[in-house]
């Protein structure tokens, strides 16, 4: 689970960037939290336009994908990732996380990074084992390096453009296993460039080779009222097609006179969204990890969105799976609560942002959050100029 | 290593401006405000134009601006505000009661503005009922603008 991340000097973030998934507070009720764990399982980011929402989660992205792919950058190719405004000073990273066995080992992993001009400045990880002290068991600074824990010392390159991680995960080092099968679980609709789709690619294929996941989206999809019965996937035989392409779903519709097949062309863009997202959705609940969503209520009701958020309540997710998402839609901060809701502005170029249990305001959780964010109490809203 | 010296001061000062919100929204309501529906200067008492030229205007807003940082209770323990209650007889006033206000059910009360000159109206009684006014104790009814204190004459005691 990600417990916090956040990131100084890189993209709109000036100053630190924080963002915390940690519920340790007395008053936070067990049911907003994932089990046993002081841990939320998904947070939303609420804000104006521009205002570094969808930036907060390429930090998230950025940090993962250093830590899990970056051996595949070319050896003199530099580090993705903006600093403020382009500047030449130091970027500052942090990740602080656990793997899946947590509960029965209370560890937390801290992951401190910084890059200079495109390059890796200096590295950290730390392990902290239930209220001991945290113990650092891997440093780099530039070329040095001291491995307590990998048993690295034998002759692995750490190139300059290329986390301590993805190298480990290069060499297959036994001891980093769980790292990356845990980064593996962690799936994003945000790269460096913006906002994109989820990957739709051997979807229709996964769907094919499991037909129980796909019987539980046809019943997910049943339920939200789409006029769909069922979902049929169908191969071709064309060799010229690409394998992930031979594979298509057929929408079958209800009507007065008994059912009709539709392809994916003829079906809303909800739906067909649907027909993608609940896969992640459905995946991330099975095997925990991470989803980063940007504009989650894109093409769906806000009805839809809550009931997938309604997923993540405190008895039905064993696995511990977590989700971040971004949305324009006030609405999902009665689900989110203050607790699970990020409020961001920009100031001078500089985004900040805080969560909703850290404004002194006596905002009782039964009161409707939306409402006083829609009345401006809990600033993040646009602040528009009007015309005289 | 966890730190906890991340700092953010756009953030920080964000969530002290929530404080200063939250300091204002528990103080506001119990502050003296003043309402001037209830003003007129033709029947009784002076009118602003009257004031301003005798340039007791200014010493009028200066009044109204530091009576507005305290509350009514305050006003009266500093002796800056005094509350008769009915309209007094006329025995004691040059004033009368004009016609479109009531008899009862409000306090007439006047607030000391410099030397003889007095601020004359009233507060709505805390018990008259009435609806969605959270702040109606707090108001005080401008009416009048008393600059011989008129409105409540000292009765001379016997001698």
């Amino acid at each position: 689970m990600i417990i916090e991340y956040g990131a100084k000097n890189c993209f709109s973030f000036k100053d630190w960037l924080q963002i915390s998934f940690e519920a340790t507070r007395k008053d936070v009720p067990k049911d907003y939290k994932i089990g046993d764990t002081d841990v939320l399982p998904y947070l939303c980011l609420e804000g104006s336009n521009a205002s570094g929402k969808t930036n907060a989660l390429k930090v998230i992205y950025f940090i993962i994908s250093f830590a899990r792919n970056s051996f595949d950058n070319k050896p003199e190719e530099k580090i993705s990732y903006d600093t403020f405004f382009n500047n030449e000073e130091k970027a500052d990273f942090f990740l602080t996380f656990t793997l899946d066995d947590y509960l029965k080992t209370g560890i937390k992993y801290y992951y401190e990074f910084s890059l200079k001009k495109g390059k890796v400045f200096s590295e950290s990880f730390s392990e902290k084992i239930g209220s001991k002290k945290a113990k650092k068991i891997f440093i780099r600074n530039k070329s040095k390096v001291e491995d307590k824990y990998f048993n690295t010392n034998m002759g692995i390159k750490f190139r300059d453009n290329v986390s301590f991680f993805s190298t480990l995960f290069q060499y297959e080092i036994d001891k980093s296993y769980p790292f990356k099968s845990y980064f593996n679980k962690i799936t994003s609709n945000v790269n460096y460039f913006g906002s994109s789709k989820l990957s739709h690619e051997n979807i229709s294929k996964i769907y094919y080779d499991n037909p129980n996941l796909l019987k539980i989206t046809v019943q997910e999809l049943s339920r939200f009222d789409l006029g769909l019965v069922n979902i049929v996937i169908e191969k071709s035989e064309d060799p010229s097609i690409p394998e992930d392409k031979r594979y298509y779903p057929i929408f079958v519709h209800k009507t007065e006179e008994g059912t009709c097949k539709l392809t994916e062309y003829s079906q809303s863009a909800g739906t067909i969204k649907l027909y993608y997202i609940l896969l992640y959705f459905l995946s991330l609940m099975m095997n925990g990890g991470l989803l980063i969503m940007d504009e989650i209520d894109r093409e769906l009701h806000d009805e839809i969105v809550s009931d997938l958020l309604s997923k993540f309540n405190n008895t039905n997710n064993p696995k511990g799976a977590q989700l971040i998402f971004t949305s324009h839609n006030s609405r999902l901060l009665d689900d989110a609560k203050k607790y699970r809701s990020y409020f961001f502005e920009k100031e001078n170029g500089e985004s900040f942002c805080y969560r909703g249990d850290e404004i002194p305001l006596k905002i009782r959780n039964e009161r409707s959050l939306a409402a006083l964010y829609n009345n401006g109490d809990l600033g993040g809203r646009p602040n528009i100029a009007k015309e005289e | 290593m966890p730190k906890k010296n991340r700092k953010n001061p756009k953030k920080e000062n964000a969530l002290k401006s929530f404080e200063t919100q939250n300091s204002l929204n528990n103080n506001i309501s119990k502050f003296c405000c003043f309402n001037f529906k209830y003003f007129r200067s033709t029947e009784n008492g002076q009118s602003f134009e009257e004031w301003q030229g005798n340039n007791i205007l200014a010493d009028l807003m200066n009044k109204l601006k530091e009576f507005s940082q305290l509350s009514v209770e305050e006003l009266k323990q500093n002796h800056r505000l005094k509350i008769y209650g009915p309209f007094p007889t006329s025995k004691c006033t040059d004033f009368k009661l004009p016609t479109d206000l009531p008899k009862n059910g409000i306090k007439w009360s006047s607030f000391r503005i410099t030397g003889e000159k007095r601020l004359i109206g009233f507060f709505v009684s805390k018990e008259a009922e009435i609806d969605d006014c959270k702040n109606i104790a707090n108001t005080f009814y401008v009416v009048f603008l008393d600059e011989n204190h008129k409105f409540y004459k000292s009765i001379k005691k016997h001698t």
